[in-house]
């Protein structure tokens, strides 16, 4: 539980399976495994299938990533390439 | 008055709101704060509803990243964004501008599609400019062609030109290009190895906006391989499996087509009907290894003994068929069936062992036997089977007019079956009279086809195509019945009518005639005993006189009476005379229609009267035709006849009115009841025979006939009766000299007659011809007088 709550939670969301949905999962993937092993919970959403889960996150455009845990609340849209500006957008900075 | 600074704001926020790309003010936390309308319309909400919404931080500084932009009615959109962080009233905000380049990603999908599918296609693909010229090609040109992409660009699509399409092919290819812009087809390329390929091929022109052809594109499909199995499959379906020979699906196409060519080119065309003599002991014998060995060797010595252009086909078996095309004659098959039976018929080794068999060919010719080609083979299947028939190792020719013969029969058998069945048959009725007293003593019935095409036919029409077929039989007893059921109709209007009614030997001589007779006769109870009588034909058919007598007793019980047909017709009248119960004999009309020109007609006529007389049979006799007749026969002592000279046969129903009303001619009534004696018939053999004597005269004078009548007095019967018999009885009548004198007068005269025309003045001795007539006439009138007074 204790476990549980210090995870970090994530939510990507992408627009159906084309090549840059790909590189927006890999390279925060990528990031998330660098920057916190074992301790990220990363759900993807793909709007075009879960329309409602959008709505409900009132997603405005994609690749959109939100930060759901730890507080507070942060969300980033566009190029999830630079693990620098990822993190930093996000509310991580690294030492 | 505004200041500069506040120009230059209100500047700045026109080109913002008019701005083509969408821009939007984000606070800290990534919230809307300012949104112009290009933003608006690119998320498709207006402005309040933009304001204060979550949007996120933008991390795209520097170069541009591509967003898809998410709308309530799912249309895809797609923005390139661009992002700076910047102040903006004491805050940190972030500028987000959005690009719509959905137009351009989607045009940007397109491409990329299509570029897959130029590249992974499983077609090959040429792109030429309008010149023809290839400018691209894919992957799977390669493949099948051979030709790497640096070899094919720059070249034109002859590169792959075989020699297998004509020039007009591709003629025909451009033209359907240029005016319909595409062809598709089927076509045989060669690849860079030289080996030909089949592929299936579509092109089409690409043309641009003013209709002009910018480029074409060629698609294809290798397809050889379906090509190859295609052929195979034909090879399986048109050819014999044994001996690679055309199987009875081709050879009937190759048939039809040789009917078809022989009627254009005015030749003739030979269809042979093959059967080996003595295979089936080879199979049996040897096994079917060796039979199958044998047929191989002996169809190909045949294929080589034929010219090209004939067809040497196997139908199965040991049977073969050969069409032989373009003869000039129907002689010229001769010499290649006499090779065909050579052929067939020297040994063939297989193994170690010397086979022998041989060959009966059964031949057709066409146009001689002007069939369809389904019906020479089975007319040269026929004529086979008469090759064999006839000793085998031989050949046998269609016989045409005999198969037209039978066909023409089995036809006709049909038709009456079906006449039969139709109720097309009639009996008409032809009366039989005593002469002298007018009276009707019987009728005899005929048989008459009511044809709904040919109208009334008579029997000799239609019965010699059922003679001694079992269809006579049906027909014989459908004429007694009728007959019968006639007879039961006048006896019950009052009136005794018997008929006759012929019956064949072929038809007496069934086993069952005497029980189906019974079997009628029961069918019509009423009828009086004598009412039936049948008259005999072909008697001479009749050899068992003992069945055929006892069979005559045993009808005569059922009181069936018999007459003989035709008598005086065949050899052995006389026999048949003695041992026959027949009542009546009916002299044969032959005889009759004679009698007055033909002394020996005469004589046959005398003779039958007088075999009756001994027989105490009574007689009647048939072809009365004229009044001439009748007195003769009176004459003759004769007194019952039938014929055209007293009634047509009738239908039943004119009957009663006939005989109301027919009257005997006076010539006859007159004549007094007196038969009469022998010798007095010498005179009446003179009458006739000068009758034809001057019929033949007259034939001679008018250049009918070569030679005349003998001019010889010592030939005339007439002059040997007068110098013998006649001088004897008649010397001292009145007339006698008189009768010399004409007669030799008719002479006299005839002889000169013959010498005008000899002496070329036949015309003059047609004039004098009346005169000769004149004379007979007088010597004919004295004969009668001088019979007469007596």
């Amino acid at each position: 539980m204790e476990l549980y709550d210090n995870r970090i939670q994530l939510k990507l969301f992408i627009a159906g399976s084309s090549v840059r949905s790909g590189n927006a999962i890999a390279n925060l993937k990528r990031i998330c495994d660098e920057s916190f092993p074992g301790c990220y919970q990363l759900d993807i959403i793909d709007v075009l299938q879960q329309p409602g889960m959008a709505e409900v996150e009132r997603v405005l455009a994609t690749p959109t990533l939100i930060k759901i845990a730890p507080p507070p609340a942060r969300r980033i849209i566009g190029d999830l390439a630079d693990k620098e500006k990822v993190l930093a957008g996000i509310g991580f900075s690294i030492e | 008055m505004e200041r500069p600074q506040e120009l230059a704001r209100s500047l700045f926020q026109t080109v913002v709101e008019e701005a083509s790309d969408g821009i939007l003010v984000l606070n800290s936390a990534g919230s809307i704060i300012l949104s112009n309308p290009a933003a608006t319309t690119l998320f498709e909400l207006d402005e309040a509803e933009l304001d204060g919404q979550l949007f996120g931080f933008p991390i795209a500084d520097g170069a541009p990243t591509e967003i898809n932009i998410l709308r309530e009615n799912n249309s895809p959109a797609t923005a390139e964004m661009r992002a700076r962080e910047a102040w903006w009233q004491g805050e940190r905000v972030f500028v987000a501008i959005l690009r719509d380049i959905t137009e351009r990603a989607r045009a940007e999908a397109r491409l990329k599609l299509a570029a897959n599918v130029f590249t992974h296609a499983r077609e090959g693909i040429i792109i030429t400019d309008p010149d023809g010229t290839i400018i691209d090609v894919n992957d799977t040109f390669t493949r099948i062609t051979g030709y790497s992409r640096a070899e094919a660009v720059g070249q034109n699509p002859r590169l792959l030109k075989s020699a297998r399409q004509p020039p007009e092919f591709y003629t025909a290819m451009w033209r359907a290009l240029i005016d319909d812009g595409h062809w598709s087809g089927e076509i045989w390329n060669r690849r860079k190895s030289g080996e030909g390929y089949a592929e299936i091929l579509t092109i089409s022109a690409v043309r641009d906006s003013d209709n002009k052809t910018q480029n074409y594109v060629a698609l294809f499909t290798d397809i050889t391989t379906l090509k190859e199995h295609q052929q195979q499959l034909e090879i399986v379906a048109h050819y014999d499996a044994l001996t690679n020979m055309p199987n009875r699906v081709l050879l009937a196409d190759r048939l039809k087509q040789a009917v078809t060519q022989s009627h254009r080119h005015n030749r003739f065309l030979a269809v042979a009907y093959l059967d080996l003599d003595g295979f089936k002991a080879i199979n049996d014998q040897h096994g079917h290894d060796v039979g199958d060995e044998l047929l191989i060797s002996i169809a190909q010595r045949m294929k080589h003994e034929l010219r090209d252009g004939d067809t040497l086909a196997r139908l199965g078996g040991d049977e073969f068929v050969v069409v032989m095309v373009d003869l000039t004659v129907p002689q010229d098959c001769e010499p290649l069936l006499a090779r065909l039976l050579q052929a067939a018929c020297a040994p063939v080794p297989v193994g170690d062992m010397l086979l022998n068999v041989s060959a009966s060919i059964g031949v057709t010719l066409y146009p001689k036997d002007g069939a369809d080609a389904d019906q020479l083979l089975r007319h040269a299947d026929q004529a086979m089977y008469q090759a064999k028939l006839a000793g085998k190792n031989r050949y046998h020719l269609f016989d045409v007019a005999q198969d037209l013969l039978i066909k023409n029969r089995r036809e006709s058998l049909e038709a009456i079956q079906g006449a039969l069945a139709r109720n097309e048959f009639v009996l008409h009725y032809q009366p039989k009279v005593n002469m002298r007293t007018g009276a009707t003593i019987g009728v005899e019935a005929l048989i008459r086809w009511n044809h709904p095409d040919h109208g009334l036919l008579a029997p000799e029409a239609f019965l010699p195509n059922i003679e001694n077929h079992p269809l006579s039989i049906q027909i014989g007893e459908w004429v007694i019945d009728t007959a019968l059921a006639q007879i039961e109709i006048w006896q019950a209007s009052g009136i005794e009518m018997p008929i006759s009614v012929n019956v064949s030997a072929h038809q007496l001589l069934q086993k069952t005639f005497l029980a189906r007779l019974a079997a009628l006769m029961a069918a019509h109870p009423g009828i009086r005993p004598g009412a039936l009588e049948l008259e005999i034909l072909e008697t001479s058919a009749l050899k068992d006189m003992a069945y055929v007598s006892s069979l005559m007793r045993a009808c005569r019980e059922m009181g069936v009476s018999f007459a003989l047909d035709d008598f005086g017709t065949g050899y052995s009248s006389l026999t048949y005379l003695k041992n026959f119960p027949a009542d009546l004999l009916k002299v044969d009309r032959s005889f009759v229609l004679d009698m007055l020109g033909d002394p020996d007609d005469l004589a046959i006529v005398v003779s039958v009267l007088g075999l009756a007389n001994a027989f105490n049979r009574r007689v009647i006799a048939e072809g009365v035709e004229t009044v001439a007749h009748g007195e003769l026969l009176l004459l003759l002592g004769c007194e019952f006849a039938q014929g055209f000279g007293i009634s047509r046969p009738m239908p039943a129903f004119e009957l009663c009115d006939w005989m109301a009303h027919w009257k005997p001619d006076p010539a006859w009534t007159s004549r007094p009841m007196r038969a009469t004696r022998r010798d007095d018939l010498a005179p009446l053999f003179a009458d006739v025979q000068h009758r034809q004597w001057l019929v033949d005269m007259e034939r001679f004078l008018t250049g009918e006939q070569e030679l005349p009548p003998s001019l010889n007095l010592h030939d005339c019967y007439t002059d040997h009766w007068l110098n013998t018999e006649g001088r004897q009885r008649y010397a001292k009548h009145p007339l006698y000299s008189m009768l010399m004198e004409t007669h030799e007068h008719v002479h006299r005269l005839g002889r000169e007659l013959v010498e005008l025309r000899r002496n070329g003045m036949p015309s003059e001795a047609i004039a004098r011809l009346r005169e000769l007539h004149l004379v007979r006439d007088e010597l004919i009138a004295s004969l009668r007088r001088v019979l007469r007074s007596f």
